[in-house]
């Protein structure tokens, strides 16, 4: 591949920077001009993260060739302003609470800059379509149009304003400025894949591509033979333990001899570039056995199912028994029964996963994002036989979790590259190797039945959860616990029968992800609310309003609940501003 | 034909995590100009934690929070605060933090004390000043008495630590038992409109309260509901990953859906303060309570618009239209 | 490495000039919107030339011709372009609708009709209205040019008549709508934005002078067969029809009944032949309504 000249005028400045022919936009702003805003989504277009302007045009920069961008003017977020010369967009997204995570944040207000430009005053529609392909995960949305709008007031002259009623003393119930907001809409808050040590390798990894399977031999000769490859370790070659897991540790960083999920990682490379890294990965030779596998949770109940794990495919069954089931069901006028099944969802940060990891003095110092910096220091330590005290994590800003980066995923394998290397090792996902291989929400299959009498009260409640765990134990155990006290939802109810089990298959790992079993079942126990309503002749307010929890109730675990109840506060709330002819006084 | 339909849903949400201890412990150091510096390692992935956190410090502290830094993110400075999840670190690690701060301003409100010729007791530190509760123009500023106390050569730090009052593991066999030591309550309503021809359903409106006990930082609340309300939009109507013999069909954004600003309309939050007890200034967690309801909102709205009940997330087009089809056919028999 | 050289030309005989140098090597690229990340996710073959010519000013712009007869569309225009161009939307509404709701503004401010055409696919948010329309492409080679009629251009998915190595697209054109005539688009997804078909349906209708009758009717359907698919039958049925609800109707199920749509991630196969007859019928009502004709 040659290498060519090219000359780009980047935020009014020209630069000559030397590029290979098939560079895109993307990597010559962040690469070679050290321009970093501009993130790497998805490497296809398809989240915007990597928008910048193209004579004045929003356009995706990780498919955009950048010979193509020769003789145009490109804008990227570091031309829009800093911290002196802030623009009225990057104003009015900080004041407005409109940055989170930041991700894709620098993207949102070049598109948004754009309309701008073009239009001053934009309705909420035109707003909405001119954001429509930057895809935001923290921020539904909402306050990012509302700051375009506010910024769109401004750059046409008028005066902004920010009421909030706030205390006037004191900083409880004030809603100050994000420290790291500025940051975030300069284009400067540093990201994982944003930083760059010298002498760097890169790491991939080989991953299996059958849910289910014995490996009999894995082959790094080749890998470790191909120019610019500078490690291929497999399990053999950790020098700690090779098992993690934030509740059961029965995960393997690299697989033994078992394979139970597509996507398992059986062999980590390190390279000189990210094109030799695949180069060695697809180099390795392994030797598979394919086993049968199991994906449905009933099937993999069922006594002669494949085993996933030899302790048994049931990894927890969590009961909960309050009153007397029968003596329940036989007060209740009504009884409904409802199953419903919810699908696997995919956490969908902005941000893939990425880490960066370098020894220094004898301490591994792995930079990444996560939401557990602790908890991936003490697995690291394991993983290295290290002493806890000489692994550190500098957690960096983080492009959102949701769940999903509590667990390891890049980190131990840059850790353990840069461990036999010697030398930093930055491992960035692509988008879908983060889908393939991060934990899931887990999928439940619903059984209920819930009995009342005929004027709304509950009396009984029998569910059964089958949660979908796939291959590994990951946080499943937790979810399904706090899904049985939250079965019925935050009604009171005096019998209650929950059976919830956590199974294993040869699926996606089911893991941490916000809500944790609520979203999966609220659908279920709601609709039977209304239903409960609808028979007799309660509103969905009133039905719910009398079976609400309150101070003096008992929950599903029988705990009495005294203080800090909002429940009913928020129904009225609610339905008072948005349930017309719902009876506010009732309430 | 377009139909309108309106739904709510409630949920409650536990805080921190069930039935086992998940401490967090904080330091803060108060530098000698009446500046502090907070060390908790609370994760900030976007949901505002270090601002929030920083809030209860200067609060408790009694300084302006622009004079508080706080560092959270490097374990070799930032003591362990648990993981950020579980809906836990304004609730744990705010403990924590409010408890350091309590320690190191008992040391300030000594010295206050000395300055003042009052009892300790009788002082209120706030907006970088101690004085006097009964008479705010008697009093001193933090800075002074920082200066005092290194002239003495005193430092002034404190630590904190704390874990949801829930040490025991509920009962193996009946459940029963104390999962959590507070819980955060939402009720959400959605407005929607379905085509009845084709099965699309658009969210019109959607307005979703949230208890939060205390609102430390209310736009940082009102983007934790609004964004756990676009993701719950997301999980009720498109997103899905679809999995064939264990592998995943749709790894890349052009299959995995998940919503873009034209899915979401705007979001009407509600802050309720009903103050916890055991939470710091009251104040409980919100990062994931508001992302229950939702689809449950919109399936309810549904139902309420052509009377189907579709029993399978995502409810795509596709599966209300059949379900249209279904009831259609069903009232057409005699 | 997606592809070994990158050449950007400036008019046509530069671009041939390349092609023709680099012996089947080379091969055409507009806005890459498709091209760049087929590439990325195969791999290149050895020695391939990408030759750029959405700088060919000639290829690009939207124009009255022939006296008004004419609608010319620049191969090389960018679909927001198209999205904004007040002759189309006055004279070929379905690709206006068409060109605005294909992908997100990023990609439509970079993406071409042409690429949109020869990246070939059956459901192609510029394809299926320009099919509708009538439109023809002018397909030029070192040696020879030729008027293609769209609906004879295409060969299987992916595939069309034009060799990307030798030949390239450089316009369209199609009929503006007359006084009596109209033509919409209708589009059905998983999501309300930035999202690929589940169905799209164009149509385009001519009424008589009284606007009494369907004097010409095209219907173009995608994705529902390996190539963008006209409902001849339906069209066929209306063409003499008088202007009526039932006459509507009988197109929308005469489309369905013709069409075969497959399962896929998008959508069942089922729903989409169900959703054939909504879309037609739609795409007609208001090519019908707009002209201010109540049925």
């Amino acid at each position: 591949m040659s290498m060519r000249s090219i000359s780009l005028n980047v935020n009014g400045v020209v630069k000559d920077i030397s590029v290979s022919e098939d560079t895109v936009l993307l990597d010559a702003l962040r690469d070679h001009l050290g321009l970093t805003g501009a993130k790497r989504g998805c490497g296809k277009g398809e989240c915007g993260a990597c928008t910048v302007l193209v004579d004045n045009l929003p356009v995706m920069s990780c498919i955009y060739p950048a010979i193509k961008a020769e003789g145009r003017s490109i804008v990227t977020i570091e031309g829009i302003g800093d911290d002196r010369t802030i623009h009225p967009v990057q104003k009015q997204f900080i004041e407005k609470g409109a940055v989170q995570c930041g991700f894709c944040t620098p993207g949102l207000i070049l598109s948004s800059k754009a309309l701008l430009d073009r239009k001053p005053h934009p309705d909420e529609r035109e707003i909405r379509v001119a954001i429509s392909g930057n895809l935001c995960r923290c921020t539904g949305y909402t306050k990012v149009v509302e700051a375009i709008g506010a910024a769109a007031s401004e750059l046409r002259g008028q005066v902004v304003s920010s009421y909030r009623r706030e205390p006037k003393t004191g900083s409880i119930g004030r809603s100050i400025t994000r420290v790291d907001s500025l940051p975030k809409v300069t284009g400067k808050a540093v990201f994982t894949d944003d930083m760059s040590l010298p002498n760097m390798l890169f790491a991939g990894v080989l991953r299996s591509p059958y849910p289910s399977a014995r490996i009999n031999s894995i082959d790094c000769s080749g890998a470790l033979s191909h120019p610019g490859v500078r490690a291929a370790l497999t399990a053999k070659d950790i020098p700690g333990s090779n098992r993690f897991g934030i509740i059961v540790k029965d995960q393997p960083y690299l697989v033994e001899e078992r394979v139970r999920f597509v996507g398992e990682p059986l062999a980590v490379v390190a390279a000189e570039t990210r094109e030799l890294v695949k180069e060695g990965l697809n180099k390795i030779r392994v030797d598979y056995t394919e086993l049968p596998a199991v994906f449905v949770p009933e099937e993999a109940m069922k006594p002669n199912a494949p085993r996933v794990h030899d302790t048994g495919n049931i990894l927890h069954h969590r009961k909960i028994r309050k009153g007397n089931i029968e003596e329940g069901f036989a007060k209740a006028d009504i009884i409904i029964e409802k199953t419903f099944t919810s699908q696997t969802v995919e956490h969908a940060y902005i941000e893939p996963e990425a880490a960066l990891a370098h020894m220094d003095h004898g301490q591994m110092i792995v930079y990444c994002c996560s939401q557990a910096p602790h908890y991936y220091r003490n697995e690291i330590a394991s993983m290295l036989a290290f002493p806890i005290n000489k692994v550190r994590i500098v957690r960096l800003a983080t492009g959102g979790g949701f769940g999903a980066k509590i667990e390891l995923t890049a980190q131990p394998y840059a850790a353990l590259c840069s461990y036999f290397t010697g030398r930093p090792v930055k491992y960035v996902f692509t988008r879908e190797e983060s889908v393939i291989t991060s934990t899931k929400r887990h999928a439940f299959n619903l059984h209920y039945k819930l009995g009342a009498t005929k004027e709304g009260k509950l009396t009984a409640a029998r569910v059964t959860i089958i949660s979908n765990g796939g291959a590994y134990a990951s946080y499943g155990p937790a979810v399904l616990t706090r899904s049985a006290t939250m079965a019925i939802g935050p009604y009171e109810c005096p019998h209650v029968h929950v059976d919830a089990y956590e199974v294993y298959t040869n699926y996606p790992i089911g893991g941490a992800m916000r809500g944790f079993g609520a979203p999966q079942m609220a659908p279920c126990h709601e609709a039977i609310m209304d239903e409960i309503g609808r028979r007799c002749g309660l509103s969905p307010i009133e039905v719910r309003r009398r079976n609400l929890l309150r101070p003096g109730s008992s929950t599903t675990t029988n705990q009495v609940l005294e203080h800090g109840i909002g429940a009913l506060e928020t129904l009225k709330q609610t339905s008072g501003r948005a349930w017309p002819g719902s009876d506010r006084g009732a309430i | 034909m377009k139909k309108r339909g309106r739904g709510i849903a409630c949920t409650y949400f536990g805080m921190g995590n069930t039935a086992k201890a998940n401490p967090s412990i904080a330091f803060i150091e108060v530098c000698e100009d009446g500046t502090a510096i907070v060390r908790c390692g609370a994760s900030d992935i976007g949901q505002g934690s270090d601002t929030a956190l920083r809030q209860i410090a200067a609060h408790t502290l009694g300084i302006t929070p622009e004079r508080v830094t706080m560092v959270s993110n490097d374990t070799m400075v930032a003591p362990e605060a648990g993981v950020t999840s579980a809906s836990r670190q304004t609730y744990v690690s705010g403990n924590a933090i409010r408890l350091a701060a309590e320690q190191a301003k008992a040391v300030l409100l000594e010295e206050a004390a000395e300055c003042l010729k009052y009892d300790p007791v009788d002082l209120e530190a706030r907006d970088d000043r101690i004085f006097l509760k009964e008479n705010q123009d008697a009093y001193v500023t933090i800075e002074d008495v920082c200066g005092r106390l290194r002239a003495k050569g005193i430092l002034v730090a404190g630590t904190g630590t704390f874990t949801p009052p829930t040490p025991e593991a509920l009962d193996p066999e009946t459940g029963l038992g104390v999962p959590y030591g507070a819980y955060s309550y939402a009720t959400q309503i959605a407005e929607v409109e379905v085509d009845t021809e084709t099965g699309e359903v658009t969210v019109l409106s959607f307005t979703a309260a949230q208890d939060v006990g205390r609102a430390i930082n209310p736009t940082a609340i009102e983007g934790q509901i609004e964004g756990g309300v676009g993701q719950g939009i997301g999980y009720a109507l498109m997103e899905e990953v679809v999995v064939e013999n264990g592998v995943i069909l749709n790894p890349s954004f052009s299959d995995l859906l998940i919503p873009t600003a034209l899915d979401v309309p705007y979001i009407h939050s509600i802050i309720v303060e009903i103050p916890e007890p055991t939470g710091p200034f009251g104040a409980k967690g919100t990062g994931e309570p508001p992302t229950c309801p939702t689809a449950a909102a919109i399936i309810n709205a549904i139902y309420d618009a052509v009377g189907v009940h579709v029993t399978s997330t995502p409810v795509t087009a596709e599966k209300v239209y059949w379900a249209i089809k279904k009831k259609e056919s069903e009232e057409r028999r005699p | 490495m997606r592809w070994e050289t990158y050449k950007v030309a400036r008019s046509l005989e530069e671009a041939f000039g390349c092609l023709e140098q680099f012996q089947g090597k080379a091969r055409v690229i507009a806005g890459g919107t498709d091209l760049v990340v087929q590439l990325s996710e195969r791999g290149a073959d050895s020695g391939m030339v990408l030759l750029d010519i959405s700088s060919i000013s000639d290829m690009r712009g939207v124009k009255i011709a022939d006296g008004g007869k004419e609608i010319m569309v620049g191969a090389a225009t960018t679909m927001a372009e198209l999205a904004q161009s007040e002759i189309i939307a006055k004279y070929g509404r379905a690709l206006a609708l068409g060109a605005s709701c294909m992908g997100a503004p990023q990609i439509r401010n970079v993406a071409t009709i042409g690429g949109n055409v020869v990246n070939a696919q059956p459901a192609a948010d510029g394809t299926i209205p320009l099919l509708a329309l009538g439109a023809e492409a002018r397909v030029v080679s070192a040696k020879a040019e030729k008027w293609i009629a769209l609906e004879e251009l295409f060969l299987d998915v992916g595939r069309s008549l034009v060799n990307p190595s030798e030949e390239i697209i450089t316009h369209f054109r199609f009929k503006p709508s007359a006084e009596t005539g109209s033509s919409s688009l209708q589009r059905l997804a998983k999501r309300k934005a930035f999202t690929l078909p589940t169905l799209l349906v164009a149509a385009m209708v001519r009424l008589d002078g009284g606007k009494q009758f369907f004097e010409e009717v095209r219907i173009a359907v995608g994705p529902v067969a390996r190539t963008p698919w006209l409902a001849r039958e339906a069209a066929d049925g209306l063409r003499g029809s008088p202007v009526s609800q039932e006459a509507i109707e009988k197109a929308g199920a005469a489309a369905k009944l013709a069409a075969h749509p497959r399962d896929s991630l998008r959508g069942g196969a089922e729903y989409r032949k169900e959703m054939v007859e909504v879309l037609t019928k739609r795409a007609i009502l208001e090519c019908v309504t707009s002209l201010g004709v109540n049925v």
